[in-house]
């Protein structure tokens, strides 16, 4: 547009780990005056990608240009001194500190004389620092007292005060910016995204494909570490992006929408007046077994409070649980787990798998006394079991005694879930995004293991990744919005909900 | 590094070799492998137990002022009573949430406390009874160090294959992921305390028939060598790796660097000093960062 070298372009990127390929290959450039949208599912590549501009991680390959010079980034801090900074999803700014303490943060250095900080410079330098995202707030407020938004701004502020230091046009990484805003908050945002292409150039990372396309001037899309497309908001449509993110295996039967089940045995779980930290409004459901209820909300909607609130992971302030009509006296996730309540956690690398420990000690943790006669637990009964799971999920391994950091993401999440499934106590299975971050294979197969345990009369409660696998999964939908349930939606697999009906209830 | 140690200490002091050190070798090896092993448990779940040492002194002098009256029940039961004080340090670090060290800091100071309190600040003849034969031989080998042996062969078979063994090695690889895979990781950390207390009246038990005298203070100056021996062992500090026959190897390579020291002609008092660096150095050395947020 403005200049004909790109401020930004990364060449042939590629970023393997252990087991899995998260980059294959990725090209892309950007221009001052430009803000270019990156889009796609959870484990396209996209936080790969972003780690990579701001040197956290490095790439197995290709380069990372910046005004056309090959650039080795070492670090976050590293990266902004040359001019690209990024806003973090989870807020960076510190929030015991004030405005102007956050800004000049680990950069004192600039305003000391003799060593000691000088306010008055400080203050004025701040105050020219916000003015560009349009706060209108003293410095010294401490930023606890802040609004969500007011706190975005100053960490753009802040990404833009490093940025000039760089002597070039600074590159903005914005990274989901507006997934918890709304109305004028949003437009406040957008205005100053707008305001911001005028001297530097945007980088807008978002799953709101709505927002992608009103502010992107171009658009690129990853899925699998491959841009799969490149192009521009005219004429494009949200269906259109939609499509191009999850790529055409979806159209055809990728959810087992054919498995689904319409008849359900007696109820596992009831639920009532759950309230837990998280939550405003006490919740009440029941579950039946083969049925999938899929909970959906946007980040902090309360959907993960009541999975936890369930297995016991987070303190209820109230609620009764009964299993099979017996109640369930629920402390802590050792007592959910003996009364047949499996557990996938969210995340899977820090919460779900014991990396250092082999598959089969991962496999057998849960019901290790169903392995153990008099507390002496029997290799050879171990063996047999985690040989027959690896099998019937067909978990890709070399060995049944190997680490579990040596598998791949999609073969640890099917040990998570075999650790559950192999017991026959298991009546209710409670996953939380038990897809994410896996390629589109990985999935399927997570979503026939929920088949099967459907099929088994397991009850499952499903925090869906996507709206699309809520949808595609769940026989009924409960939807959450700031810690109260909107609407219940039957999900049936004759006639299924389309997400619109659902995000009215969510936003 | 053993097989270094033993050469080269022989090799500056060949007096090492002689049967009196050797003699001494075994003597002091049961007690320092107990209360490894102790702090073994601990350490595997990655937490510390700074009282175990201060334990041991404790258990001696009670068993100097029961052992008259009640014999071998009284060795017995002072066993029963440092595994509930070791239960008592698991139970206050998870219930009130506080750091493990800091718990058994405490405990560090109310249990010497106690023990200088009780004995008067003297030392207490003992006689063993039953437990004197702990230094009786068979083939010139101490039985202590026979029993030990025994002990810790039979404590490795239970760490592998029992469960708790198995839920102990996963709360330390992992308290969180353990803990959603139904591992109750209170009471694991809780019984991983016990044992620590329970090697703590066992290396009691040791101390009085070894030297047939308790000190309020005599077993103090064995926290850091029985530290040093796990670490060097190969017990990693941030939990979950290691076993007994490491602390096997780490408490020898310390027993034969103990004793290598006094045949060298190096004073007691500067040992601690030796020991201190030991352990601080054994750690920043194996230490695995990757699996520290921050170190503190």
């Amino acid at each position: 547009m403005n200049s004909q070298v790109p401020i930004l372009a990364v060449r042939d990127l590629v970023k393997e780990y252990p087991g899995t390929v998260a980059l294959a290959g990725v090209s892309i450039e950007l221009r001052v005056g430009e803000v270019l949208g990156l889009i796609g599912e959870n484990g396209a590549g996209k936080s790969t990608l972003l780690k990579i501009l701001t040197g956290v991680e490095a790439p197995t390959s290709g380069k990372v240009l910046i005004n056309g010079e090959i650039m080795h980034l070492r670090g976050v801090r590293d990266a902004t001194a040359k001019g690209i900074g990024m806003v973090f999803q989870e807020q960076s700014v510190i929030p015991n500190l004030t405005i102007a303490e956050n800004l000049f943060l680990g950069r004192e250095a600039a305003l000391t004389r003799f060593g000691v900080i000088r306010r008055s410079k400080r203050r004025r330098l701040a105050l020219q620092a916000l003015e560009p995202v349009g706060i209108d707030l003293d410095p010294n407020t401490v930023v606890e007292d802040l609004t969500f938004v007011q706190r975005q701004l100053i960490e753009i502020a802040k990404v833009l005060l490093i940025g000039q230091s760089s002597g070039q046009a600074p590159v903005v990484l914005l990274d989901e910016p507006t997934s918890v805003l709304e109305g004028d908050d949003l437009e406040r945002l957008i205005s100053l995204i707008e305001k911001l292409r005028q001297d530097s150039a945007v980088v807008f990372i978002s799953h709101r494909l709505d927002e992608v396309l009103r502010i992107s001037d171009r658009v690129y899309v990853l899925r699998d570490g491959e841009v799969v497309a490149e192009c521009r908001p005219e004429g494009a449509t949200e269906h259109d992006l939609h499509l191009l993110m999850v790529g055409a295996e979806h159209s055809d039967d990728y959810f087992g929408i054919e498995r689904q089940r319409s008849d359900f045995g007696p109820v596992r779980l009831r639920v009532t007046d759950l309230l837990v930290k998280g939550m405003r409004e006490p919740l009440s459901f029941e579950l039946r077994g083969g049925e999938v209820v899929a909970f959906v909300g946007t980040e902090g909607s309360g959907t993960e409070a009541v999975a936890r609130g369930v297995v016991g992971v987070s303190e209820r302030s109230s609620g009764k649980i009964v299993i099979d009509g017996a109640p369930a006296a629920i402390r802590r996730p050792s007592d959910s787990a003996k009364l047949g309540i499996g557990y996938v956690p969210s995340e899977r690398k820090t919460d779900g798998a014991l990396l250092s420990l082999s598959l089969r000690e991962n496999l057998t943790l849960a019901y290790l006394d169903e392995f153990a006669t008099s507390h002496m637990v029997s290799r050879r009964r171990e063996r047999a079991a985690t040989k027959e799971w690896v099998e019937r999920l067909s978990v890709k391994t070399p060995g049944i005694d190997v680490p579990m950091r040596s598998l791949s993401g999609g073969n640890q999440q099917k040990v998570v879930l075999a650790k559950w499934l192999l017991s026959n106590r298991l009546r209710v299975l409670v996953a939380e995004t038990p897809s994410r971050g896996l390629d589109v294979g990985a999935k399927a197969d997570v979503y026939e293991v929920i088949r099967d345990a459907a099929d088994r009369g397991v009850g499952v409660m499903l925090l869906a990744d996507t709206l699309e696998e809520a949808i595609g999964l769940a026989n009924r939908i409960i939807v959450l919005r700031d810690g109260r349930q909107t609407a219940e939606i039957e999900a049936p697999a004759s006639a299924k909900p389309v997400p619109v009906d659902l995000i009215e209830w969510m936003v | 590094m053993l097989v270094a140690l033993v050469a080269g200490v022989s090799l500056l002091e060949p007096s090492f070799l002689k049967a009196a050190s050797l003699r001494t070798l075994a003597e002091q090896f049961p007690l320092i492998f107990m209360l490894s092993m102790g702090q073994m448990t601990v350490i595997l779940l990655g937490r510390i137990d700074l009282a175990n040492a201060a334990v041991t002194s404790f258990a001696a002098i009670l068993m100097a002022k029961w052992a008259p009256d009640l014999g071998t029940f009284g060795i017995v039961a002072v066993i029963a009573i440092t595994s509930g004080i070791g239960a008592l340090h698991g139970w206050l670090h998870m219930r009130a949430q506080v750091a493990s060290f800091m718990i058994t800091l405490g405990g560090l100071g109310v249990w010497s406390g106690l023990a200088l309190f009780i004995s008067e600040g003297r030392s207490l003849s003992v006689d063993p009874g039953v437990a004197s034969r702990l230094f009786d031989r068979t083939l010139g080998i101490p039985n202590a160090a026979i029993a030990a042996v025994v002990v810790a062969v039979g404590y490795a078979y239970l760490l592998a294959n029992c469960t708790f063994g198995r839920r102990l090695f996963a709360v330390g690889n992992g308290q969180r992921p353990a803990s959603l895979s139904g591992v109750n990781a209170d009471r694991i950390v809780l019984i991983g305390f016990a044992i620590s207390g329970f090697f703590s009246g066992l290396a009691g038990t040791v101390l009085i028939a070894w030297l047939e005298i308790a000190s309020p203070t005599t077993a103090n100056s064995l926290l850091l060598p029985a530290i040093a021996a796990v670490i060097l062992g190969g017990t990693a500090i941030t939990g979950g790796v290691g076993g007994v026959g490491r602390t096997l190897i780490g408490t020898l390579i310390v027993a034969v660097l103990r004793v290598g020291l006094d045949v060298a002609g190096v004073e007691t008092s500067i040992q601690p000093v030796i020991f201190g660096m030991l352990a601080i150095v054994s750690v920043a050395v194996t230490i695995d960062r990757s699996r520290l947020p921050v170190i503190k």
